[in-house]
């Protein structure tokens, strides 16, 4: 019996040292790569949800009328609904999003009909000359179509 | 033995648990540090994106900024602000006071305000640090021309001499580049009336006459003219400029070169504009430039022509008045003043001109001297986007005043 037992702890031993290897050098990669993916996914959400409004302000509504007017003027010049279809349909194209709302601090400006929550972008405009309020803040949410 | 076998086991177990924590302690610590560094890469994204932001929306705070100054400084008649000192009437600055002029420098307060507006908008944008703008380029150029012109000749009165046989008087000759060459111009003999020396062909100078050459009417320049403002109007035409005025020896010629009203203005800052985390620091150039669309030189042009460098007001007045005499009747007088003024009228593509008499003063003892007071206000066609109460499209009007009358001995405003 005492001499059966020692060869037991040992072969015991060496199984415990060997599981934990196993679990902690996999659990170190697993988490690793899970936190990692996690990461890129958020700053590249980010990134380009911003990136996404810079290329919409530098798009040109027509040969005389950038996007940026567009936006910036339109409580001037009106924002009717062939401007809205540009937008629409920019937005829709270079986000690959089924559903968007872009809106100000304090109003939508345009929006689909389904609720948009996954990503956001925001960018600021300068407005035509007005001391009270001289930029306005935007913010686009929209749910990129999951391929 | 077997006790002691429990130990070791036990032990092990223990070494099992401690590692996985500390595989777990390690990968969490790994993982804040992870995602510390994740969110500053956010931010250095996001501050990239920012200054390009800045960077897109730069022309367009130039371009509101300059049609805010324009609208708000020809309102102001010319003044960023109006400061205490500048003679003004009904609350608007007297450019012509009579012969006293008090021109405001309208594009160099164009341009002041343009920088005061951008730098609010610079400064509204609360992420990122900027320096103020100072500069501001519009165009660099002069609408209105003047030329003066003299007619200018060697001709002279000289070779005096004493004529001794005569009872010693001195005489001086017309010199040969004279008509009347050798004939007396001088002399202190009694009972001999001099001539006066008149040259052959005068010439046409620019503002003086050359050294060794005397003044003369500007009749000897042109001998086909009748009279010194039609030899004068005659070198204008000839010159390409419209006739301005002139005196008994001196012409004065303009030209208003219609300006085109598309420029390329310009702002520029000695310092970056700068965003900075605690990790982080971006910056772009802050200089800025824009196409825009204003007539502001043709209005200037049309200010300085008319009411700068002459007075279209008086000279009005005078070819109103001269078929009136001193006894006329006073409203009549009134009614050929106001008509005069709104003569003056006009209106092009580009800007109008309009002119309100408000206030007429007669002068007593003679009804044909007049004195007025014109509101006189100047628009630009081109829609600017500008603030006044609300943001809209407005036409910039510079408004300022003129007190003139028929005869500057007489100022009774």
């Amino acid at each position: 019996m005492k001499k059966g037992f020692f060869p037991f702890t040992i072969a015991a031993l060496g199984l415990i040292f060997t599981v934990t290897m196993i679990v902690g050098v996999l659990l170190i990669f697993l988490a690793f790569k899970f936190h990692i993916d996690i990461n890129l996914k958020f700053e590249y959400e980010k990134s380009f949800s911003d990136l996404l409004m810079l290329s919409l302000l530098r798009l040109n509504y027509n040969s005389t009328y950038p996007a940026y007017r567009v936006l910036a003027e339109r409580s001037v010049n009106g924002f009717d609904d062939s401007m809205k279809k540009f937008l629409s349909d920019k937005i829709t194209l270079m986000a690959d999003a089924d559903c968007f709302r872009l809106a100000n601090s304090t109003s939508s400006i345009l929006n689909t009909s389904c609720e948009a929550y996954k990503q956001t972008g925001e960018a600021f405009i300068f407005k035509p000359y007005n001391p009270n309020k001289l930029v306005e803040e935007i913010t686009l949410t929209y749910n990129q179509v999951e391929r | 033995m077997k006790g002691i076998s429990v130990i070791v086991i036990a032990l092990a177990g223990a070494i099992f648990v401690l590692s996985l924590e500390a595989i777990f302690l390690s990968t969490s610590i790994r993982m804040s540090v992870e995602r510390s560094i994740s969110a500053q890469e956010v931010e250095i994204l996001r501050s990239i994106n920012k200054l390009e932001m800045v960077k897109i929306g730069l022309p367009y705070a130039l371009e509101y900024s300059f049609q805010q100054a324009v609208y708000d400084v020809s309102k102001n008649g010319g003044y960023f602000f109006i400061q205490p000192g500048v003679p003004t009437y009904n609350g608007l600055p007297i450019w012509r006071n009579y012969s006293n002029i008090n021109e405001p420098s309208y594009i160099e307060e164009i341009k002041k305000s343009t920088l005061s507006y951008l730098n609010k908008y610079m400064s509204s944008i609360g992420f990122v640090n900027s320096g103020q703008y100072t500069e501001v380029s519009i165009g660099d150029y002069t609408p209105v021309h003047r030329r003066d012109f003299v007619c200018c000749s060697s001709c002279k009165c000289g070779g005096c001499k004493f004529i001794i046989s005569r009872g010693t008087w001195e005489e001086c000759y017309c010199s040969s580049e004279c008509e009347n060459a050798g004939e007396v111009c001088r002399t202190n003999e009694p009972g001999v009336t001099p001539v006066a020396c008149k040259p052959k062909n005068g010439v046409w100078r620019e503002t003086t006459c050359n050294s060794g050459e005397n003044l003369y009417s500007l009749t000897y320049c042109d001998s086909t003219a009748s009279s010194v403002e039609e030899a004068c109007k005659k070198k204008c035409s000839q010159e390409g400029m419209d006739f301005l005025s002139y005196t008994s020896n001196s012409c004065s010629c303009i030209k208003i070169t219609i300006m085109p009203n598309v420029f390329l203005i310009n702002a520029s800052s000695s310092q970056d504009i700068t965003i900075e985390s605690q990790l982080y620091k971006a910056s772009i150039e802050s200089n800025t430039s824009q196409v825009v669309k204003t007539n502001v030189f043709n209005i200037l042009a049309t200010a300085e022509s008319k009411f700068i460098a002459s007075d279209a007001v008086k000279d009005k007045l005078i070819t109103a008045l001269s078929s009136y005499d001193c006894s006329s009747n006073n409203e009549t007088v009134k009614s050929a003043v106001a008509s005069a003024i709104l003569a003056l009228e006009f209106s092009n593509k580009n800007i109008s001109l309009s002119l309100t008499p408000k206030k007429i003063v007669i002068k007593p003892d003679c009804n044909s001297t007049v004195a007025v007071a014109v509101e006189v206000k100047i628009k630009d066609k081109l829609p600017y986007l500008v603030y006044d109460g609300t943001t809209a499209y407005r036409n910039p009007e510079l408004r300022f005043y003129v007190i003139t009358s028929s005869d500057y001995s007489f100022q009774p405003i």
